[in-house]
């Protein structure tokens, strides 16, 4: 039985679970949920998610939700099955976590928020908050640069392998590099030009975007 | 034996996270204190164990880890058998706990992060208290609070039957909160109120808040 995804194809956070299925070759089909009509906070879908967020998942009953308890979830339950995206030893997976809260902590905010600014309010007819956006883009200069020192010394954030630290970035990348057209912020650095180039190519990933083209 | 250093201040909610876990698993360590008001994290020399110039860092032996949630999980697997058990059950049960581990770290903690910063930390720099984003922030804790009492009605703990991470990553910033109006949203909820009482009042927690006394 394939695992129930529910959530959007263009939600940062449901890709960052389709990415890690995917990679993992587990069976899933994405139950739509329909944001714009503000389903996600209704009685029905509260029950799956009570903070009336998505993606949420559901597999042979057994259900959850963050997508990053989810794909730590996968990853661990399919550990044997496609790439290794924890690490092998108690040291490497400290590491892997470390850069994992990297990407929930100095990472994610800043790109949702400009995100937010510079995309969605816009697209929902408000106007963004342009002073706010730019001091995010500040912000993710100096991580970037922290990022671009970390790999001149490993080819992927926790070492010398993708993991489940790498994958995490994917959809937030794409939304700063497409719609918020912050290419910049990638292209003006070496290392994490090559790396983003190195990942977003990886077939999982190109799988995720021919199927939420399709959707589009 | 490698020795654990732990690089912070008692007073930062990541490095308190860690310190409580280090007493919980019962594991000795070095704290090598970071004046932060000198803003000695921000310096070229911390950025080697930290290079986001945030505090706590950690080291034992050759392993260098940043990030307060990484460095608890370490250290509750490192020291699975030793103190207090802050893992627990079979893969779904783990999962269920990842689950609330993320709810704290993105429900939780952001909203509750910006209460202890206005209420608890601006008061103390003679820096004056933004009642818009007070009052922001409290209306989201009080729907926050809600899905907890909700869950603690039906869980001993935030993540199972015992306490764990979960439980444990919420104490800093609940200790800073439990000093301010913002008790109330606490009180005002039993199971919630029962909860803090039950995790406050473990004696690992008295010994980081033994810490903070003696700064």
């Amino acid at each position: 039985m394939a695992v129930k995804v529910y959530g959007t194809m263009r939600s940062a956070c449901t890709q960052r679970v389709m990415a890690c299925l995917l990679e993992k070759g587990v069976d899933f089909d994405v139950v739509h949920v329909d944001l714009g009509v503000g389903e996600q906070k209704r009685p029905e879908f509260l029950v799956r998610q009570p903070f009336g967020q998505v993606p949420a998942i559901e597999d042979d009953g057994f259900q959850l939700y963050e997508s990053r308890a989810i794909v730590r979830y996968y990853a661990t339950k399919y550990e044997d099955q496609g790439p290794n995206l924890l690490g092998n030893t108690l040291e490497e997976r400290a590491v892997v976590d470390q850069w994992l809260e990297v990407e929930a902590h100095n990472f994610n905010d800043l790109v949702y928020t400009l995100v937010l600014q510079l995309v969605v309010l816009p697209m929902m007819g408000k106007p963004g908050d342009l002073a706010l956006a730019h001091t995010c883009e500040q912000k993710l200069e100096k991580v970037l640069d922290v990022y671009e020192q970390r790999l001149s010394k490993s080819r992927y954030l926790a070492g010398d392998t993708y993991t489940l630290a790498d994958l995490s970035h994917l959809p937030g990348i794409r939304y700063l590099m497409n719609e918020a057209q912050m290419e910049h912020l990638v292209r003006e650095r070496n290392n994490v030009n090559s790396w983003w180039e190195d990942i977003s190519s990886r077939p999982a990933w190109k799988k995720l975007l021919t199927l939420a083209a399709a959707r589009f | 034996m490698a020795a654990i250093r732990v690089h912070g201040s008692p007073f930062s909610t990541a490095s308190a996270r860690v310190l409580a876990t280090l007493y919980e698993k019962e594991v000795e360590f070095e704290f090598v204190p970071v004046d932060m008001r000198a803003g000695e994290h921000k310096k070229e020399s911390f950025l080697s164990i930290n290079p986001f110039g945030q505090v706590p860092g950690f080291e034992h032996g050759d392993l260098k880890l940043f990030e307060s949630r990484a460095i608890t999980k370490y250290v509750a697997n490192e020291y699975a058998e030793k103190g207090t058990h802050l893992v627990c059950g079979d893969s779904k049960k783990k999962a269920i706990i990842g689950v609330w581990m993320e709810v704290e770290a993105h429900q939780f903690d952001p909203v509750s992060s910006k209460l202890t910063w206005e209420l608890a930390v601006k008061p103390v720099y003679g820096m004056a208290t933004d009642k818009a984003v007070v009052e922001e922030n409290e209306a989201k804790l009080a729907k926050v609070l809600d899905v907890y009492e909700s869950r603690l009605a039906k869980s001993k703990y935030l993540g199972c039957e015992s306490f764990t991470l979960v439980d444990l990553h919420h104490l800093p910033n609940i200790n800073y909160l439990m000093g301010t109006e913002i008790k109330k949203l606490f009180d005002s909820r039993p199971h919630v109120s029962a909860w803090i009482a039950d995790i406050t009042a473990r004696p690992a927690w008295s010994k980081v808040l033994a810490m903070q006394k003696q700064q």
